[in-house]
């Protein structure tokens, strides 16, 4: 079938072209042994990624577990501020700012700040309804101008927070009653610039795409963040059901407003200034996922183009760092270039294919031991980490899913890899920054921790 | 077979192949029998009181009425569950609560409720939960399944809880006491000498007897000289009131500090010091006699309390946690965490609020104190 393929594509190309191409990329010329020679480089990054999979879920399965906050129930709990950053969110503002008021934190030293960013919706008169009934708590920051962008909303407000202890929620989140505690505790850690909770999708049973982003979420927390938490490593702050130290990303230069990935972008500062990110995979939040692949596909590109960015900005400062151990430093460069691996990949098949069909398989036997052994245990490390965080969840069922993600993760690799491409483009890279916010679906509004 | 036949038969096997995984694959996305949210983990879980909580939602609701009336009438009573399990409810001055039976086989494997106060024989397992509406006494070597009770509790010596207690009033346990899980008081817990334990909360903790001689009041802590970051070698940096230090740290005898302070190697804080903020070290820390540090005091690894320390906040450490003699962890109205793997305590500490030792903890007797009770 794919020889006839072949066939009928060089078939359609002129025969005199046909031949100087031959002669061009012919055995031994220089273009075909720099394929091979880049297929070597991106077999070898595979295998390296692999390598971090398999070595995440392992010690999922079989290491140390490292939850060294979780135990802090009584303390004098400091003040904090939460904020909640809102663009148009008339839908559920509402919601979170009640349960805000419910948590079991003392509430004297609780402050809720809803940051109005331009809403022309209803989401202003909601606040406004909340700050005036409870206007010791409820202190809101509203802006009508300015950089668009959830850093930018927060970069600003943050100059009215006058605790040292920060966290922050999407409007569409809905922590439990105990949840600003366990957020909090981690920063009695004096090492502590940045705590993160787990995310937890809560409309799982809407369609087959939540269903299994439910696996990729359950495979991000329960593995990987555990994971680098256990091996004290590069966990990473999400930007929502976590919090920072003020004074410490003050300290490493604020909120960085150009940025698509400000939590990321702020990950990475606090870790070159000498400051940790704690996760709290037992610090659960719900939240929305997308319900539609166009939204899925908008999300996931706007994450690409942002851990791009931080990956621009920050991978030789890391390389430099000397305050940064070994093992962080080599997860933090690893965990910089995630979003790189789709286009890499997609080279690489390319590669692969191309060869292949130009006959050059030197050496041979090597390389079809590597490629099948990739095959069999390398495309499995991915399956195989979120099949253990179905099982370290308790879930049982879900697990017969695995086979569908191979759709999700072909979405994601091309559209990480459009991203990634369209930001190379000149055109783009000064693109102007807006908030892309998931799509509500006032059905699940309302779950909400017992 | 003819070669076409041949061909197709392999690629029919191929595809079959290839899709077999996504049989049940298919089956699960049209049944959906695991399609609910998770579970998230629900505070009220993790609280101390949680089993106790919810025993007396249970008593309330099938046995509160066999309870008033025994209090009222003064006559005791039992009966079954629909689980089969059997119970007694015992007036304030009944007749002798255990039967001939149970005395004989010194276990009792009845629901035991006490209308008043209660007072147990020694030398007998409870297989059940124990309830007193009063106070409750047990003899020495009893061993407990769980117990709730809303006036003091004193246990025997070598008595040992297996699954929780509560009381509303004060809990106090005799000498090598072993109380396993999660044990708890509103008022507060005095745990007698050679007691081990796993999770213990109340207001005040004391182990044992107070020693005068080992605790200190702190007052005179951090009358040295008081050290700049500047002065602390390796220093790395110094933002947002923290200072971060690479390899290993000593501080001299009395000083005074005035900014967290984050160590990367190990750590040794001279008798007297006192740091007016919190401590992060990496490695094994060890703090002199008397040291008083107003925050947290986080370790990588074992933390080791000279006799007399005090701590402000949190005290949490990965590996173990060794509290020379008159140490104490938080203060009177305000409770804070010792967390560990493992916790060793010499006699005369306190702790205001809760303690964890993960693979449990143990309270030493007077004459095993000699070096951690004098660091």
């Amino acid at each position: 079938m794919f020889p006839d393929l072949a066939i009928a594509i060089l078939d359609a190309i002129p025969r005199e072209r046909l031949v100087t191409l031959f002669a061009l990329i012919g055995r031994g010329h220089w273009l075909v042994t720099a394929m091979i020679w880049a297929l070597y480089v991106i077999i070898f990054f595979v295998c390296v990624y692999l390598i971090r999979h398999y070595s995440f879920t392992l010690n999922r399965l079989y290491g140390r577990q490292r939850h060294p906050y979780l135990d802090v129930d009584e303390a004098e709990w400091p003040e904090v501020t939460v904020m909640v950053p809102a663009h148009n969110e008339q839908a559920v503002i509402g919601q979170i700012l009640q349960v805000l008021l419910e948590v079991d934190y003392p509430r004297e030293r609780l402050r809720v700040m809803p940051v109005n960013d331009r809403s022309d919706d209803g989401t202003a008169a909601i606040i406004e309804e909340f700050a005036r009934a409870n206007p010791d708590v409820v202190m809101p920051y509203e802006r009508r101008e300015g950089k668009a962008g959830k850093a930018a909303a927060l970069a600003e407000a943050m100059a009215h927070v006058d605790t040292d202890l920060v966290l922050v929620f999407d409007a569409d989140y809905v922590p439990g009653r105990g949840l600003v505690k366990q957020l909090t505790a981690p920063f009695f850690d004096p090492e502590v610039g940045a705590v993160m909770g787990r995310v937890v999708p809560a409309n799982v049973e809407e369609n087959l795409l939540t269903r299994l982003l439910d696996l990729e979420r359950a495979g991000g927390y329960q593995v990987d963040q555990q994971a680098r938490m256990n091996l004290h490593l590069v966990p990473q702050y999400g930007g929502t059901v976590g919090g920072v130290r003020r004074s410490a990303l003050m300290e490493v230069g604020g909120w960085n407003t150009d940025s698509l990935a400000e939590d990321t972008d702020a990950t990475y500062r606090l870790l070159l200034g000498g400051w940790k990110t704690a996760y709290q995979n037992r610090s659960e939040c719900y939240e929305l996922v997308p319900e539609g692949w166009p939204a899925r596909v908008r999300q996931i590109k706007r994450w690409a183009k942002g851990h791009n960015q931080t990956m621009v900005r920050y991978f030789w400062k890391l390389v430099r760092s000397r305050r940064v151990g070994r093992l962080e430093k080599l997860d933090g460069l690893l965990l910089l270039g995630v979003y790189l691996m789709s286009p890499v990949m997609l080279v690489g098949w390319a590669l692969a294919i191309l060869l292949w069909f130009l006959g050059i398989n030197k050496p041979g036997l090597i390389i079809i031991l590597a490629v099948t052994s990739y095959s069999s245990i390398g495309n499995f490390a991915t399956f195989f980490e979120l099949a253990t965080a179905a099982r370290l969840d308790g879930s049982r069922d879900r697990i017969r899913l695995l086979p569908f993600l191979l759709f999700g993760f072909l979405v994601s690799l091309f559209s990480v890899s459009r991203a990634a491409v369209g930001q190379t483009m000149p055109w783009q890279r000064n693109g102007r920054l807006y908030w892309s916010k998931t799509d509500h679906n006032s059905r699940h509004n309302g779950r909400r921790h017992e | 077979m003819s070669p076409a036949l041949a061909i197709a038969f392999f690629f029919a096997l191929t595809v079959f192949w290839s899709l077999l995984p996504f049989l049940p694959a298919w089956a699960e996305s049209r049944r959906r029998r695991d399609a609910a949210p998770l579970r998230v983990v629900r505070r009220a879980e993790v609280d101390v009181r949680f089993f106790a909580l919810r025993f007396r939602e249970f008593l309330d609701q099938h046995l509160a009425g066999e309870l008033a009336a025994a209090k009222a009438d003064g006559r005791s009573r039992e009966g079954r569950l629909e689980d089969g399990t059997a119970w007694l409810v015992a007036a304030a001055d009944g007749p002798a609560l255990l039967t001939a039976e149970e005395s004989g086989e010194r276990a009792s494997q009845r629901l035991l409720l006490a209308a008043g106060d209660l007072t147990l024989p020694g030398e007998h397992s409870f297989l059940q939960e124990v309830h007193a509406v009063g106070a409750l006494a047990g003899g020495p070597r009893n061993i407990y399944r769980a117990v709730l009770a809303d006036g003091p509790v004193a246990l025997g010596d070598e008595s040992t809880t297996l699954r929780w207690l509560h009381t509303e009033d004060a809990l106090a346990a005799g000498a090598g006491c072993a109380l396993y899980g999660r044990v708890s008081a509103a008022a507060s817990i005095r745990l007698g000498a050679g007691c081990r334990f796993e999770r213990l909360h109340a207001p005040a903790i004391a182990f044992g007897e107070a020693d005068a001689g080992a605790e200190a009041n702190g007052d005179g802590a951090g009358g040295g000289r008081e050290l700049a970051p500047r002065d602390l070698p390796g220093q790395v940096d110094f933002g947002a009131g923290r200072c971060l230090v690479e390899g290993d740290l000593e501080i001299e005898d009395e000083a005074l500090i005035d900014f967290d302070l984050v160590v990367v190697g190990r750590l040794r804080l001279g008798r007297g010091a006192r740091v007016n903020g919190s401590v992060k070290c990496r490695k094994d820390a060890e703090l002199g006699h008397g040291v008083v540090i107003a925050g947290s005091l986080v370790g990588g690894r074992h933390l080791r309390l000279g006799a007399g320390c005090r701590t402000g906040g949190p005290v949490l450490a990965e590996g173990d946690v060794v509290l020379g003699a008159g140490c104490r962890v938080g203060g009177a109205g305000r409770p804070t965490t010792l967390s560990a793997r493992r916790v060793t305590v010499s006699p005369g500490c306190t702790v205001h609020g809760t303690v964890w030792a993960h693979e449990g903890g143990r309270l030493l007797a007077a004459d095993e104190t000699g070096e951690e009770g004098h660091a």
